[in-house]
């Protein structure tokens, strides 16, 4: 479903992929845990096509996604995947129900369709009351449930989050977590986590460690199992190329 | 204080700096405006013909006293607009001045002290060169040119100076709020109907001078004349205040049923910062207003066979005028699409970030302009071409053409004015996708 080979990816001095390969398959989740700067976020940016490695492949379903141009790249994450922020990062002029429905709207939906399906995604997701506010009225837990509607709501085929829950406490973090696989494993797209958190991680299929800008755990589903894999094992098998 | 504000001037940014000199440059023209008004209006009429056909008769003489008058209120919109350029950069500046134990009064006096440092250093060059084009004029014209009015100069340049101090201490408030380090802009309060009243004063004022045939119940022949003026001018800035309100019912009425999404945002945005938008068209709607009256009144000569040299001069005089105005408007709206642009900035990162083609979002900002300058410039279109007729209604019923005219002119400056606006959104096209790169979105 998606794949990448031996990722290179530096910015200035700092490297911050160094050869990093991972596979993910369809409707698998995963979390992507490391120490800070081990290159978490830049793997995620390059798998979402937001981002292009220097060197190595990515691949979606088969196709080269760092090889498409920015517009291709665009139209395929529009109509792909779904990303959720740490900080959520709704328009803050727009209340959270027309967050939702924005980019339904921009994936060429009715208006109509566009508003049931947002209204159905924020009651599933317990903020339908807070669909007429706006982001600033709303509290980390409830903006970060809007997020999560709002990727969730195009139904894509991937959804990336990079730390969902980095901002909130442990009980709102854990209930946005929950949400979040939850609603992912119900529609079977795939969901691919960064976190700090092992909590968060304990949600995940599997576990994909991260160490300068490696893979040292979990690179692909038959190496890693859940979260208990050994790194050392699952690194020697890991790092294909 | 002093040390304070020298401390701080070292710490702007490149931007900053380009604001601090187009504040300047505002402050130049503004006091050269109003230096002309007050000399114009005391030009020896009777002393010589000829040289100065057009401005020694007196009542287009007062006609042009008031246009360059009219003309200091777009340089002034523009330096308000200019000084809220940078605001992120200077806010941080200040705020780690909060930080550091400065008083709130401290940071409002600082800003002021800044901003009103721009206009006093403009200031002096517009009225240095005003009093060398002066003394220039009299030279060569000799008394025709009185050399009294000079002595308006200096408070010509205190007001100046005055405003834009003011608009300095107003600029900084939102740091004020806010103790913290954390620069949080406060939720701009929406316009308010009280804001409506100054119209009305104004357009009673004008109406009270005018069913008066000449007279005024104060002062008499001299009491009218004062009364229009005053009534003209309230009437501009009740509008301007007006703008926020009319933009903020359109916006709102233009996000409500749309199922274009660049349309919802565009409105949405527009919404939230009316003030903002109404600040930067303020001077577009005046011009649009400006320009559909001289329109108004020109419909009913054009079926004219014998236009004096005079009123083509005049003419000529109020054209130029305009343009200028047009082009205080083209300026006040970059400074405004800068703006707008550095605060939407994340919003757009994100929503290209989540695949959101990047002329769509250029279509955001080109809608957003079309949103709030469509209303003004139709409501100042249709003010200035019914104000003329209405007062010259006699006149209109004798020439059925003209009328049409009229509202052609008022179309057309309608139409001149929201190009501007769309056009000066279109330029900032190149500038969103070389800002929106969704590769420099950091997470965490
Ligand atoms: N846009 C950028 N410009 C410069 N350096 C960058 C940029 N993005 C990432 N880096 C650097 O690349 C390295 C990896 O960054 P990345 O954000 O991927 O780490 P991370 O694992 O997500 O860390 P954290 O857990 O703190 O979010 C870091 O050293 C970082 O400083
Ligand atoms: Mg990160």
């Amino acid at each position: 479903m998606l794949e990448a080979r031996t990722l290179r990816k530096s910015f200035g001095r700092t490297t911050a992929l160094d050869g990093a390969s991972v596979e993910i398959g369809e409707g698998e989740v995963v979390a992507v845990t490391g120490p800070s700067g081990s290159g978490k976020s830049t793997l995620l940016h390059c798998l979402a096509g937001i981002i292009r490695p220097e060197a190595g492949e990515v691949l979606f379903a088969g196709r080269r996604l760092d090889t498409l141009d920015e517009d291709a790249r665009t139209r395929l994450r529009r109509e792909n995947f779904g990303v959720v922020f740490q900080f959520g990062e709704l328009v803050p002029e727009l209340t959270a129900e027309e967050n939702v429905v924005l980019p339904l709207l921009f994936g060429g939906r009715g208006r109509r369709e566009s508003l049931q399906a947002a209204r159905s995604w924020l009651e599933r997701l317990d903020v339908a009351d807070c669909a007429g506010q706006r982001p600033a009225e709303l509290s980390g837990g409830q903006l970060q449930r809007v997020a999560v509607a709002r990727a969730l709501a195009a139904e894509p085929r991937v959804i990336f989050a990079d730390e969902p829950t980095g901002a909130l406490d442990s009980l709102a973090g854990e209930r946005v977590m929950g949400e979040l696989v939850g609603a992912a494993r119900e529609s079977r797209a795939t969901l691919v986590v960064v976190t700090h958190d092992n909590r968060v991680a304990a949600y995940a299929d599997r576990e994909i460690a991260l160490r300068d800008g490696r893979v040292v755990a979990g690179a692909t589903a038959a190496t890693g199992g859940t979260a208990a894999g050994t790194p050392g094992e699952a690194a020697a098998g890991g790092v294909s190329r | 204080m002093i040390t304070v504000v020298r401390m701080l001037a070292r710490g702007r940014s490149r931007r900053e700096r380009a604001r601090g000199r187009l504040m300047a440059a505002g402050a130049a023209f503004a006091t050269v405006l109003l230096c002309a008004a007050a000399h114009l209006t005391a030009l020896r009429l009777d002393a010589r013909r000829g040289a100065l056909g057009v401005l020694t008769e007196k009542e287009p003489r007062l006609m042009v006293a008031l246009t360059l008058a009219l003309l200091a209120v777009p340089a002034a919109a523009f330096i308000y607009q200019v000084s809220r350029l940078a605001t992120a950069t200077r806010e941080r500046r200040l705020a780690a001045l909060r930080l550091a134990g400065a008083t709130p009064r401290e940071v409002r006096l600082t800003g002021a002290a800044e901003s009103g440092w721009s206009a006093l250093a403009g200031g002096s060059l517009g009225a240095a060169a005003y009093l060398l084009a002066a003394l220039v004029a009299r030279w060569s014209l000799g008394d025709v040119v009185p050399v009294r009015p000079l002595l308006w100069t200096p408070v010509v340049l205190a007001a100046v100076v005055l405003g834009g101090a003011l608009s300095g201490l107003r600029a900084g408030r939102h740091v004020v709020a806010s103790p913290l380090g954390v620069v949080r802009r406060a939720r701009p309060r929406g316009p308010r109907a009280r804001d409506l009243a100054l119209v009305a004063l104004g357009v009673a004022l004008l109406a009270a001078a005018l069913t008066g045939k000449g007279r005024f119940f104060l002062g008499g022949k001299y009491g009218a004349v004062v009364a229009i003026a005053a009534g003209a001018v309230l009437l501009l800035f009740g509008l301007v205040l007006a703008t926020a309100l009319l933009i903020r019912m359109a916006a709102r009425r233009a996000g409500r049923g749309t199922s274009a999404p660049e349309t919802l945002l565009a409105a949405r945005m527009v919404e939230a910062d009316p003030r903002a938008w109404a600040r930067a068209l303020s001077v577009v709607g005046l011009t649009v207003f400006f320009g559909s009256a001289v329109g108004a009144q020109q419909a009913l000569t054009v079926f004219q066979s014998d236009l004096t040299a005079f009123q083509v001069a005049s003419y000529a005089l109020l054209y130029l005028a305009l343009l200028t105005a047009m082009v205080t408007s083209a300026g006040a709206l970059v400074a405004h699409q800068a703006e707008a642009l550095l605060d939407h900035r994340r919003s757009f990162t994100v929503l290209a970030a989540s695949g959101v083609p990047v002329p769509a979002l250029g279509r955001v900002l080109t809608r957003q302009a079309l949103v709030a300058a469509l209303p003004v410039c139709v409501v100042s279109a249709v003010a200035g071409a019914g104000v003329v007729v209405l007062l010259l209604a006699e006149l209109y019923a004798r020439r059925p053409g003209a009328l049409a005219v009229s509202v052609a002119g008022a179309a057309a400056m309608a139409g001149i004015g929201v190009l501007a606006a769309v056009l000066v959104a279109r330029a900032a096209r190149p500038i969103l996708r070389r800002w929106v790169r969704p590769e420099e979105l950091r997470t965490g």
